[in-house]
């Protein structure tokens, strides 16, 4: 089963999709778990590190005096479209999907889904894990490339890259 | 005539000499270990070609970089591209020969294929297993012999000197994981099982341990409507969750190292359970002030999380949440004993015979490897380290084979313009 | 989808207050260097000056402004070639990093110093909101290539946080 690419599930999640792909998408995501899985990881990244870089602007200086030489009193023509500082991008309306993962530990979830609907593409997860993609052993284990494997409830093994 | 077939007796000797006439060991014992390219070897490669799948991606995983390489008795090399499927085959002098596909007797090429991992019987090559848990062999050539049908998947194979195959592998049964090692006969596809952990079942799901039964550091908490969602706490180097043992194969033995505990159980070819030793290296235990330590910080980070998972409403999250800070903050008071440091990462085979054990470093490029000489008793005899100046080394038992003292290597040269890979051959010079 | 624009009558000043706290975050997030921030903002608003003054209408303000904010910051980033490999970071000492006190500022700031001023640029207008086409048009990523040139970033970010042991979620 073919899965949504991370990039546009990062646009989707931005509201930046075009209507048809928004509807591919919405599709998709209904039967799909590993997708919706990882578009809650996608947003909670993005939540994440906004949040931090918008404290990281508490630095607040003292607005400095404008240079002598300047006109602060210029009237100035200014056409502008409405995306200014106080306008947001919308974004579309998600049920909220993440879920905390420690990149330090390897962390198992198992769910057990009870399928609402059966549908031959639904993949019941039956176990989540962090693995190591190749090992290296000349490089920390914190440093070593993981991937999230997802067994599934009849042993197939998917790895999100 | 007598004469020159003792001529040609002694010239046929000459060439199989291994690199060096010194034993490996004694080479390791020197403490480091330099990796020097052989320059006479992999010459006239155009590297960009060669290697031309090396840029695949997926998503942002640049997934071409992960090759793998495997040696034939003639002393060619097979290398593997992952999510391909053909296999790069090199002569014994490094030169590349061709691209090949797995095939069926009718000659279709197989859509999908697993890496080239070894070879039994001196003439077929077999393979990983895939997702549907088949194993397929093959000649030297692509044209497929064999398919072993193993329900479940595999993360290391091993072949064995009487042919036949030992396996780490996964499966599903009853509704809990299942991780065993097995013995496989390649002839009648029968598996003998030598050990084995089974995971969490359905059953273990829905009961609630009372907390004097709960291990530390792992938190879990099942939903109303099934499932659960878990959380374990480890420390630098080691891991409370499970990890495979490491296989290894020494002469007559199967060799299982636990990553966790640093344990090294010894069976015979048969799968009798010989002996239970420790892999000897000493590395400080994580104490208990640094287990409080790193508890706390992570009680910090739990209290900050957010948790949703689908379908599951925050009330439950959060009252999940709660029953993780009730336990840590329990589980602070709990620690009474230090924990050993497990650091095992993988395992290479020398051509000598010797299991070179890695560790996790704490630095990148200050691997360290402990070598276990297995002829006789067997055991520990140095501690001893890779170097190498002109490759950024990539330390794992698919990138570095041994073969008559050389090591034949895939690694990444440095200051490449264009694809860094290569295939390399290194002489090993002691310090 | 695109609003009629509207044109309002402002005066030098206002334009300077509305704008200096954040194209001066813009320029800390990519140069790191309070100073030079300052020095970089002040010199945008002096070009921004001498073009209004010359009776020159400048289309699209909030683009313009932070656009040539990322350009400058750019431009000297290059210059100093400021962005630093893992070793050199470790090693520098307490007072070269973020001169703000907060734990946490500064390891987003080191975070930033290890990507390239492009992928700095779009992860700032991303963190205070812009649209995908807002983002190409200040930093000169291609528009196509912006959610691609994101996410990357976004790999980068987070897997430096965790390297520092700072997790994303």
């Amino acid at each position: 089963m073919r899965h949504i690419d991370s990039d546009i599930l990062q646009k989707y999640l931005d509201g930046e999709v075009s209507t048809d792909e928004k509807t591919g998408v919405e599709a998709h995501l209904t039967s799909c778990d590993i997708c919706s899985f990882r578009l809650a990881q996608l947003q909670g990244r993005a939540e994440r590190i906004k949040r931090l870089l918008n404290q990281n602007s508490d630095v607040e200086v003292v607005l400095p005096p404008l240079p002598s030489n300047i006109n602060g009193k210029l009237s100035v023509n200014v056409s502008d479209f409405s995306a200014s500082s106080e306008s947001r991008v919308k974004r579309p309306l998600l049920k909220r999907w993440t879920i905390g993962l420690s990149a330090a530990c390897l962390i198992g979830m198992v769910f057990l889904y009870k399928p609402l609907v059966c549908r031959s593409e639904n993949q019941k997860i039956v176990r989540m894990q962090r693995e190591i993609v190749e090992v290296d052993a000349n490089r920390p284990y914190s440093e070593q490339e993981t991937t999230l494997s997802i067994i599934d409830a009849e042993g197939n093994v998917t790895y999100v890259e | 005539m007598k004469k020159s077939l003792i001529v040609l007796l002694s010239i046929a000797l000459t060439a199989a000499l291994p690199a060096s006439a010194q034993k490996l060991v004694e080479l390791y014992k020197k403490g480091t270990i330099h990796l020097v390219p052989d320059k006479t070897f992999a010459q006239g490669n155009d590297w960009n070609t060669v290697f031309h799948s090396y840029q695949d991606s997926m998503g942002n995983r640049n997934v071409g970089a992960r090759k793998s390489l495997m040696l034939l008795p003639d002393g060619s090399v097979i290398v593997n591209n992952t999510y391909r499927n053909f296999y790069t085959k090199f002569n014994a002098q490094g030169k590349f020969v061709k691209e090949f596909n797995l095939k069926s007797t009718k000659g279709k090429v197989f859509k999908k294929t697993e890496p080239a991992l070894g070879v039994i019987n001196g003439n077929t090559i077999y393979c990983g297993i895939d997702n549907p848990g088949n194993m397929y062999l093959m000649d030297f050539n692509g044209n497929w012999v064999k398919t072993l049908k193993l329900n479940y998947s595999s993360g290391q194979i091993v072949a064995l000197p009487n042919n036949k195959l030992v396996t780490v592998g996964t499966s599903i049964n009853d509704g809990a994981i299942r991780n065993f090692v097995s013995i496989v006969n390649p002839v009648d596809n029968k598996e003998q099982i030598i050990w084995e952990h089974r995971g969490l079942g359905t059953k273990v799901l829905y009961e609630n341990p009372s907390s004097s039964e709960r291990a530390l550091f792992q938190y879990r908490y099942q939903f109303k409507s099934g499932g659960s969602i878990s959380y374990t706490v480890d420390f630098d180097g080691t891991s409370n969750w499970y990890m495979d043992p490491i296989i290894a194969n020494s002469g007559n033995k199967i060799l299982l190292a636990f990553p966790e505990n640093g344990e090294l159980w010894e069976y015979d070819l048969n799968g009798t359970l010989l002996a239970k030793k420790r892999l000897g290296w000493t590395r400080e235990s994580v104490s208990i002030e640094e287990q409080k330590k790193t508890l706390r910080e992570e009680i910090e980070k739990v209290k900050m999380m957010t948790m949703v998972v689908p379908r599951i409403t925050k009330e439950e999250l959060e009252e999940a949440r709660q029953k993780y800070l009730k336990e840590m903050e329990e589980d602070l008071g709990r620690i009474t004993k230090t924990i050993p440091r497990s650091s095992l990462s993988t395992v290479i085979k020398d051509s000598d015979g010797n299991l070179l054990y890695f560790e996790y470093p704490k630095e990148k490029d200050e691997n360290v490897f402990h070598v276990w000489v297995y002829q006789n008793a067997g055991g520990f005899v140095c501690e001893s380290k890779f170097v190498c100046e002109d490759y950024d080394l990539i330390i794992n038992p698919s990138r570095m084979v041994f073969k008559n003292g050389y090591l034949y290597s895939l690694q990444n040269v440095k200051g490449a313009t264009g694809i860094p890979m290569r295939l390399v051959r290194f002489k090993l010079v002691g310090e | 989808m695109l609003t009629n624009p509207s044109k309002r009558l402002k005066t030098f000043e206002d334009i300077y207050a509305e704008n200096h706290a954040r194209l001066y975050r813009l320029a800390i997030r990519m140069v790191e260097d309070r100073e030079s921030a300052s020095d970089i903002v002040q010199e945008v608003f002096m070009a921004l000056y001498e073009r209004l003054n010359g009776g020159t209408v400048v289309l699209y303000l909030n683009t313009w402004l932070y656009r040539v904010t990322i350009n400058k910051c750019t431009d000297q980033l290059n210059r100093q070639k400021r962005y630093r490999s893992l070793e050199e970071v470790k090693d520098t000492p307490a007072e070269e990093s973020s001169q703000d006190g907060s734990e946490k500022s500064q390891i987003i700031q080191l975070a930033l110093g290890l990507m390239k001023p492009s992928e700095r640029a779009i992860l700032s207008m991303y963190s205070e909101g812009f649209s995908y086409k807002e983002i190409s048009d200040a930093t000169g990523i291609r528009f196509t290539s912006v959610s691609k040139t994101l996410s990357r970033s976004l790999d980068k970010m987070e897997q430096q946080l965790k390297k520092q042991g700072y997790e994303t979620y």
